[in-house]
């Protein structure tokens, strides 16, 4: 499936994309929470998976905005972050991620949320 | 920084006080005075009003005299009757004066004098003019004229007048000058009040300050340190991981192999460095336990659910077996979950083949609802020896067979006990060689914000330390050695003058002081030890490669030893004093005299009132009586036994907290240990007590 990996740390987003492509998806970059909303609108992935910490615009304002536009309000996005605090989950959620994964990401798990997640 | 004493502060207090005192006081004083001189300046300027008057009484008369004398008509002697009357007066006015004014005191004397001479001459002549002897009165008028009694008053009296005006311009001007003085003092004294004022409210504020910038470097500490450190390890792992999947496709084993020991390394390392900047938070008074009602199946089923995995890994079955009555929880569901989860991947750790039961029950202590989760498995269990060292921080255990996974943090452990402390519970662990190992986690079930206040105040670190002194690093290794399984803190300085910085910081339980150092002088050190109010009632132990013991300075210290130092005779001079000041009696329980006298000489030695009591009944009789701060308690007793007095004790109002130190050369059931653990600080076998082990358990029950 097509995914839009936004995150602005390279080594995170290298290691990540390669994954992810080694498993047959395509991968879409964005590097703070402004790119990711054009990038959205622009090639409506299948899945966002979406770092919180961002500069720019952070994850859950992007998430927030992307929930807030009909065109965008579909496609779900995963909340990827380095906090287990369950306020920090809540927080997610609440800005409209359909899941939350905490690095270091459990990527047999992060494909299966994927898989459930996508349409 | 330091505090300013609470004195120090009194002190400036006094000080301004005084002072403003001073200067009103002063400036008051001189009010009074300022007001008698003028006063007296007034009645100065009366007074010469005064002698004026005299004159010109004096002079109507000497006219009217000399008109009866040449005229002869009777009115001129009316006339010189009613001005000498005037002259009367005048002169009993100035008597009354002259008491106040001191000049005209001085010549009240030669006045009156003059006026009588001139009265008498007058009164001599017009007696003879009205016999008709016109002759001798008029011989006596000029005889009058040469003695020049009036210009001889004249005179008198212009030199009193002059001299009245002086002194009273003279006061006057004294008074204003030491008027000007004290208002000078004064005004010094509430500016000196003032600056004093704001200089104190300076340095509160920068303390304030500096302290609150303290804590928001260590949490920026804390906080950049968490991230910095994780970055780095994710991308260790995360990139291990990918590499495996590529290896694994493209069949390389041996670099699969490879890769999978970077991955665990990378995680160990993780799971490292978060219990360590977990027990940093803790530390640091960072860590914040809140309050919120949760339903403890939820908990508990979560909990099993992310431990099974690790437990079947290992071949174990996991139960958990939850008491009726046991629903709902409030506390800090998070913590609480760190905790379980702890204690049962331990057990999952280091139990292979067996069970792991996590059983959970609801209790009333000292009329409080506690829930106490036991995690419970059939492991290899802990020697009696290493149960008590498994909460240090970086314990590890030394003798277990574990296959599979590697060692732990070393941290887990006391992160949970802190936590379990921090929520107003505690945790406890019992084993059995060869059959299993149960730690158990009390809470209270519902946290209070009291409770919770409480339990932080308590959950910093405050272990007493015992602060060395010695420039000889041996000294500190020798005595953390010797104090590492002991409920106490051991600080080090290498001089003097560090010493006694941290003493005024930490206000130690116990110092010891190497006379002889590098740069110092020992007996300097421990006089200004025993100067220092905050620190004069520390007692210091003298540690000295000269023989010390016959110094008479050493009377300051508590006890003198000499280098080199034997270990045994140090650690129970440190242990006893760290454990004497504690309480001033203590009570012996046991049926057996031999027994009780064993236990009466080590205590006696530190100077605590001792009592004995042969049976239960007669101990709960002087515990409440005497409430001694210690008892030291056998369990085989006729009639009233260990047990029995035990649980009266703790259900009776004085004794619920009178520590108790359970001695006896009984072999208990591990439901006997758990009665006991409940109600007593400590259980120790009769055997055990060789050298200061008495004294350590002492002060451990103490504390």
């Amino acid at each position: 499936m097509k995914v839009l990996l936004v995150e602005d740390n390279e080594m995170n987003r290298d290691m990540l994309s390669r994954r992810l492509e080694r498993k047959g998806h395509e991968v879409l970059i964005a590097v703070d929470g402004q790119e990711a909303i054009a990038m959205t609108r622009e090639h409506r992935p299948a899945v966002v998976l979406m770092d919180m910490s961002l500069p720019v615009l952070d994850g859950w304002e992007a998430t927030r905005r992307l929930k807030a536009d009909e065109w965008t309000r579909g496609i779900p996005v995963i909340a990827l972050t380095a906090h287990a605090l369950p306020a920090e989950r809540d927080r997610a959620l609440e800005a409209g991620c359909v899941a939350f994964e905490t690095k270091p990401i459990d990527f047999p798990k992060l494909l299966a949320v994927m898989e459930a997640v996508a349409r | 920084m330091s505090k300013l004493r609470p004195l120090d502060e009194m002190i400036n207090i006094l000080i301004g006080a005084l002072a403003l005192l001073l200067g009103v006081g002063a400036v008051y004083l001189n009010w009074q005075k300022a007001q008698q001189a003028e006063l007296l300046a007034v009645q100065s300027r009366q007074a010469v009003g005064l002698l004026r008057q005299l004159q010109i009484s004096l002079s109507d008369a000497e006219s009217a005299h000399r008109g009866y004398l040449v005229a002869g008509t009777g009115t001129y002697l009316t006339d010189y009757t009613s001005a000498m009357g005037a002259v009367e007066f005048r002169i009993g006015q100035l008597r009354e004066t002259a008491q106040r004014i001191a000049p005209i005191g001085a010549r009240m004397a030669e006045i009156e004098k003059l006026v009588t001479e001139k009265e008498t001459e007058m009164k001599t002549s017009l007696q003879a003019a009205y016999a008709g002897e016109w002759e001798v009165a008029n011989e006596f008028m000029r005889q009058g004229r040469q003695i020049g009694a009036v210009d001889r008053l004249r005179a008198v009296v212009a030199d009193t007048e002059q001299a009245t005006i002086a002194q009273g311009d003279r006061l006057a001007i004294e008074t204003q000058d030491k008027m000007r003085w004290a208002a000078i003092l004064a005004v010094v004294a509430c500016v000196a009040l003032f600056v004093l004022f704001a200089i104190d409210n300076q340095r509160a504020a920068a303390r304030r300050r500096a302290a609150e910038h303290a804590s928001a470097v260590k949490s920026a500490f804390l906080a950049s340190m968490s991230h910095e450190l994780r970055t780095p390890l994710n991308a260790v792992i995360g990139y291990s991981q990918m590499l495996q999947e590529e290896a694994e496709a493209d069949g390389r084993k041996t670099d699969l192999q490879d890769l999978q020991k970077i991955e665990t390394a990378g995680k160990h390392l993780l799971e490292l460095i978060n219990a360590i900047l977990e027990m940093s938070k803790i530390d640091a008074g960072k860590v914040e336990i809140s309050s919120t009602g949760f339903s403890l199946h939820e908990l508990l089923d979560e909990v099993i659910e992310l431990v099974r995995p690790m437990a079947e890994k290992n071949g174990n079955t996991l139960e958990l077996a939850v008491a009726p009555g046991v629903s709902r929880m409030h506390s800090d569901a998070t913590k609480v979950r760190q905790c379980l989860l702890n204690l049962l991947s331990n057990a999952a750790k280091f139990t292979q083949n067996g069970t792991i039961k996590l059983g959970v029950e609801r209790v009333l202590e000292i009329n409080r609802p506690y829930l106490r989760f036991a995690v419970s498995d059939t492991g290899p269990g802990i020697p009696q020896a290493e149960l008590a060292l498994l909460f240090e921080p970086f314990h590890q255990l030394e003798s277990t067979p574990v296959r599979g996974k590697g060692q732990g943090t070393g941290l887990g452990l006391a992160i949970t006990r802190r936590l379990s402390r921090m929520m107003s519970g505690d945790t406890f662990v019992e084993s059995e060689l060869g059959k299993g190992t149960t730690f158990t986690l009390a809470l209270p079930e519902e946290l209070t914000p009291g409770a919770l206040a409480a339990a932080k105040a308590a959950s910093k670190p405050d272990k007493p330390v015992v602060l060395v002194i010695d420039d000889d690093a041996a000294i500190h290794d020798l005595v953390r050695k010797l104090l590492d399984r002991q409920p106490l803190e051991v600080v080090t300085a290498r001089s003097g003058d560090e010493g006694l910085r941290i003493a005024r910081e930490l206000k130690p339980r116990v110092i010891t002081l190497d006379i002889v150092m590098d740069g110092a002088d020992g007996w300097e050190i421990l006089r200004r030890l025993k100067n220092d109010a905050d620190l004069a009632s520390i007692p210091v132990v003298l540690l000295s490669i000269l023989d010390a013991k016959g110094d008479p300075r050493g009377f300051m210290a508590a006890d003198v030893l000499t280098k080199p130092v034997d270990v045994d005779t140090l650690g129970g001079a440190i242990l006893r004093l760290a454990a004497a000041g504690r309480t001033q009696s203590a009570l012996i329980v046991d049926d057996n005299e031999e027994s009780r006298s064993m236990l009466r000489k080590p205590l006696e030695k530190m100077g605590w009132e001792i009592h004995e009591a042969a049976g239960g009944a007669d101990a709960l009789e002087m515990c409440a009586a005497l409430k001694p701060g210690l008892v030291l308690l056998d369990l085989m007793m006729p009639e009233v036994d260990g047990f029995e007095f035990l649980s009266r004790l703790r259900s009776s109002e004085s004794g619920r907290d009178t520590p108790v130190l359970v001695v006896t050369a009984m072999d208990l059931t591990t439901q006997q240990r758990e009665r006991l653990r409940q109600q007593a600080a400590a259980v120790v076998s009769k055997g055990a007590l060789r050298g200061n082990e008495l004294i350590a358990q002492v002060l451990a029950a103490l504390k």
